[in-house]
């Protein structure tokens, strides 16, 4: 065996040069790779799949890295590829407000060349140097969300590089497309566990010309759901989101100090142009005079902007543990609740989507994680009984080695295995990580 | 093909009772037709289950068995869909048309699969609420026929189509194991399987329930008419509106054949018979949003050659707009006896360069070709006119093919919202190759081993599944 994987991967250091001999700087959960290369074009990562596939070495795919704390513990690990070179922007024609992009792309250097022509791509992250193929394989986006749609909605096709090292292709480059089954969106998330994405076909928006957001202040909980929920009765705002006070303190100065002391915040965003913007704005600030308890400030244009890149920016660090939970989007009040009641210890800082009802939450931990796992279980528990779920994004292996990243099973899962099993017969494409040990 | 017994008639009677099961050559006849007229099946026996158990029971038989079967809704696919092959057993969901449950707390509506697609829309409607997706056969189509074809509509263009608007559906496996994918909570785990089943045509589950999203109905709505002397003007327009920043719901191109043939029908909207194309648009966003918009959508328009641009001044100017286009099919009569419809899709700043190509198809075949369409999302449907009698059904075939092969040329897609089904089955070629059509084989086994749910749709399948349409297949 240990032959084998020794000329497996000397064939692919023969193909493409090892990237980096410092091969723990490329660990993950604790496991260490045995190279780490870095293809040049996708005629490259193709011949690394094929000999992954034929050697069977274990093969994870980075990006940016941002978000490769996502995904249990791996089951082997034998090969790093970096994607970051295949970063090319394959198409543009801004009449068609589409973009195609290698998946080495970052997100900035899609949003820089988009931006010429008054365009950008709904997609938000907080890590550094995101790139597309690491968003769409781990499905992440930060706030602020949006009436835009999520990457589901966005993602229009797919090129993918196979185990075995073919190429095929999914989905279309046009908005609307139903030939053939949809397989573009089952490698929405699904950690490279499925094949590798070579190039992604995305949905752009024309880049509005202006923006605002009113950050309503309140201690009750219960009345920033309600406004929440007139607003999306009533309006289209792009973002909407409630903070907690932990993470409403970590604003520092974009927020005035006399309203730090609220136990909460809702953020709702509003684009367009600059009449429909101020009166949206006050059409806002209007419903929440209704109650005497809240306050608001509003935040218009550049300081909009940088009041949500101030937010991305909180939601790094290190040490942090990560946790996203999905529920109705009627129990997004007592999701926060529920994980601050559980967590107050740990000084979570909390932000959530009220109208998707997906509730994201941090903590630091140091030495002490006084029961962290049994409280991650708790509150699992509550997620799972509203038909929902808790996804650990990012836990120290400890933490993995107690408990799936996942959850309990979903339904359909034996459909799921038998997907893999198709895809990727000798699981060469990160095993072990994804939902039930795919 | 394996025939139906009255052994297995009789399975099926025991297990759903004799009211349920309808068997008699007059009673099947129905249910060898869609909307697509080029291609007729031949139903083995149609059942009425009227719940999810008994679809779980009837897909059972028919695994057990080794019988194919087929879901259908209202019929109105365009593409084939539910004309049932080899024989099918073909699943009428006409008994299971209830609406659920409604919660406006988390904005979903629970359905079953036979609902008709403006039930969903009608029962949150006093609430200010809506499903967006809404196709033109809305009054008739079900939610289960929406899910196969991932269906779009007029609106689609700002709203997005069915998949962007279901949470969660009830499937019947090919073994009648009974899953439900998805839930209220919007962030699913695991591969995105009801990704997979919208749109696949059928092929690979049965839905017998969908959660479906509502969203808050638009109340400013405004609605413009240019009209145009030529249509190639009016696809400049349509491109350059798209890329201007203005997002409309909704716009509809329609050219000259098509105005005239509204306009001789019984859905004449009053368009001036005389222009070379009619553009629709139709913005809804916030009032002074909406004037903006409107203001530059007329700028536009004009600076492409636009004769004259009305603006409707009140919702039944505005319904009377859109009645002729939603009439349009319906008018086709008016053409000739017979037209196949195409679905294809091209990038949207190619629509006068497709147009004209089309035109040139025309010409080609010596057929008429009329045009109406979903300008804002690039989505053609041209009308290829002809008369089976005369023997013109092969040549329209071609005609129809060759004005596919402009869009994926064009780089766009072969359907748009119609579906593959039987009509576009050996046209996948055109889009993908082999290899890209082996993983889609991969995820028909995983799903449908035995090959049974609704059978030789979407994906060619080899010697099992014959030629369909003569002439059809990609030479």
């Amino acid at each position: 065996m240990t032959t084998q994987l020794s000329t497996g991967l000397e064939k692919v250091l023969a193909e493409v040069n090892q990237q980096d001999s410092n091969l723990s700087n490329y660990s993950i959960d604790d496991s260490t790779p045995k190279a780490v290369v870095e293809p040049r074009n996708e005629g490259e990562l193709s011949a690394i799949l094929r000999i992954a596939d034929k050697y069977v070495l274990k093969v994870i795919a980075i990006g940016g890295g941002n978000d490769i704390g996502l995904g249990n513990i791996p089951s082997g690990l034998d090969l790093v590829v970096l994607t970051r070179s295949l970063s090319k922007i394959v198409h543009y024609v801004p009449e068609d407000l589409t973009i195609s992009v290698q998946c080495g792309v970052t997100l900035e250097k899609a949003q820089e060349e988009l931006s010429k022509k008054r365009q950008f791509i709904p997609i938000n992250h907080a890590g550094s140097n995101p790139t597309f193929g690491g968003i769409i394989a781990s499905n992440s986006n930060t706030p602020p969300f949006s009436g835009y749609g999520t990457i589901r909605d966005l993602l229009l096709g797919v090129r993918v590089v196979n185990p075995g090292g073919s190429i095929t292709k999914a989905g279309s480059n046009v908005v609307k497309n139903v030939a053939g089954y949809d397989l573009s969106k089952i490698y929405i998330g699904s950690l490279g566990t499925l094949g590798l994405i070579l190039e992604a076909n995305l949905k752009i928006s024309p880049l509005p010309d202006h923006e605002s957001t009113i950050m309503i202040f309140s201690n009750s909980l219960l009345d920033l759901g309600k406004i929440a929920l007139e607003v999306n009765a009533r309006l289209f705002p792009r973002a909407i989101e409630l903070v907690n006070k932990h993470l409403l303190d970590s604003f520092g100065r974009n927020v005035e100090s006399s309203f730090q002391n609220f136990g909460y915040c809702l953020m709702v965003m509003h684009r367009g142009n600059s009449t429909s913007v101020s009166r949206e704005s006050r059409h806002i600030e209007g419903m929440a005079m209704k109650y005497p308890t809240v306050k608001s400030d509003s935040f218009i244009d550049s300081e909009s902007v940088h009041l949500w890149s101030a937010f991305r920016s909180i939601l790094g660090g290190r040490r942090v543990i990560r946790f996203r939970i999905s529920v109705p989007p009627a129990d997004t009040s007592s999701s926060i609740i529920e994980t601050e009641n559980e967590f107050e210890y740990f000084k979570p800082k909390i932000f959530a989507d009220p109208e998707r009802g997906v509730v994201y939450t941090s903590i630091m931990v140091g030495q002490d994680s006084y029961l962290l796992t049994e409280r991650l279980k708790h509150l699992r528990k509550f997620a799972e009984d509203t038909s929902g779920n808790l996804v650990l994004e990012s836990a120290p292996t400890s933490i993995k080695r107690e408990m799936d990243v996942w959850g309990s099973l979903p339904n359909g899962f034996e459909i799921m295995r038998q997907l893999k099993e198709k895809f990727d017969p000798n699981h060469v494409l990160s095993p072990g990580r994804y939902v039930g040990g795919i | 093909m394996i025939p139906i017994t009255q052994s297995l008639r009789d399975d099926f009677i025991r297990e759903l009772g004799r009211e349920k099961v309808l068997h008699t050559k007059e009673d099947l006849l129905p249910y060898r037709y869609d909307a697509f007229a080029l291609v007729k099946g031949e139903a083995g026996l149609a059942v009425l289950p009227s719940s999810t158990h008994d679809v779980s029971t009837i897909v059972k038989i028919c695994n057990k068995n080794g019988i194919p079967f087929l879901a259908r809704g209202a019929g109105t696919s365009l593409s084939g869909g539910s004309i049932p092959l080899e024989n099918c057993i073909v699943i009428l969901f006409s008994k299971m048309n209830r609406i659920l449950e409604i919660d406006y707390d988390n904005r979903t509506v629970l359905a079953e699969a036979g609902a008709t697609n403006i039930s969903i829309s009608s029962a949150v409607a006093d609430r200010g609420m809506m499903y967006a997706p809404d196709p033109s056969s809305q009054l008739v189509c079900t939610i289960g026929g929406n899910i196969a074809h991932n269906s779009g509509g007029l609106h689609t263009l700002k709203y997005g189509v069915t998949t962007n608007h279901i949470l969660a559906a009830e499937v019947v496996l090919h073994d009648g194991e009974i899953v439900q994918i998805g839930s209220k909570a919007r962030e699913r785990i695991g591969y995105d399987l009801l990704g997979l089943v919208n749109g696949a045509d059928g092929t690979i589950a049965v839905v017998t329930r969908a959660l479906l999203k509502i969203i808050p109905k638009p109340r400013n709505v405004k609605t413009l008419l240019a009209e145009f002397g030529s249509v190639e003007h009016a696809g400049d327009a349509s491109s350059e509106i798209i890329s201007s920043g203005t997002l409309p719901a909704a716009m509809e191109l329609m050219d000259n054949l098509v105005i005239s043939a509204i306009e001789d029908s019984i859905h004449a909207a009053g368009y001036r018979k005389d222009v070379g194309a009619i553009l629709l648009v139709e913005v809804d966003g916030p009032e002074d949003e909406n004037e903006l918009d409107s203001r530059r959508v007329i700028e536009i328009c004009y600076r492409n050659h636009s004769t004259a641009v009305k603006v409707a001044e009140d919702e039944s100017q505005r319904q009377r707009f859109w009645s002729g286009r939603k009439g349009a099919f319906a008018s086709m009569g008016r053409l000739g006896t017979n037209y196949i419809v195409q679905d294809g899709v091209i990038p949207r700043s190619n629509i006068a360069e497709a147009l004209a190509k089309i035109g040139s198809i025309g010409r080609q075949f010596n057929l008429r070709i009329a045009n109406v369409f979903h300008a804002g999302d690039g989505n053609l449907h041209p009308l290829i006119i002809f008369n089976e009698a005369n023997g013109e059904t092969e040549k329209a075939i071609k005609a129809s093919v060759e004005t596919i092969r402009i869009c994926t040329e064009l780089g766009g897609s072969i359907t748009g919202e119609h579906g593959i089904g039987i009509e576009k089955r050996d046209l996948m070629g055109l889009m993908f190759n082999e290899k890209d059509l082996e993983l889609m084989r991969w995820v028909k086994e995983v799903f449908d081993p035995n090959m049974l749910c609704n059978p030789c749709k979407v994906i060619p399948q080899g010697s099992r599944c014959l030629e369909l349409i003569p002439g059809l297949a990609i030479k």
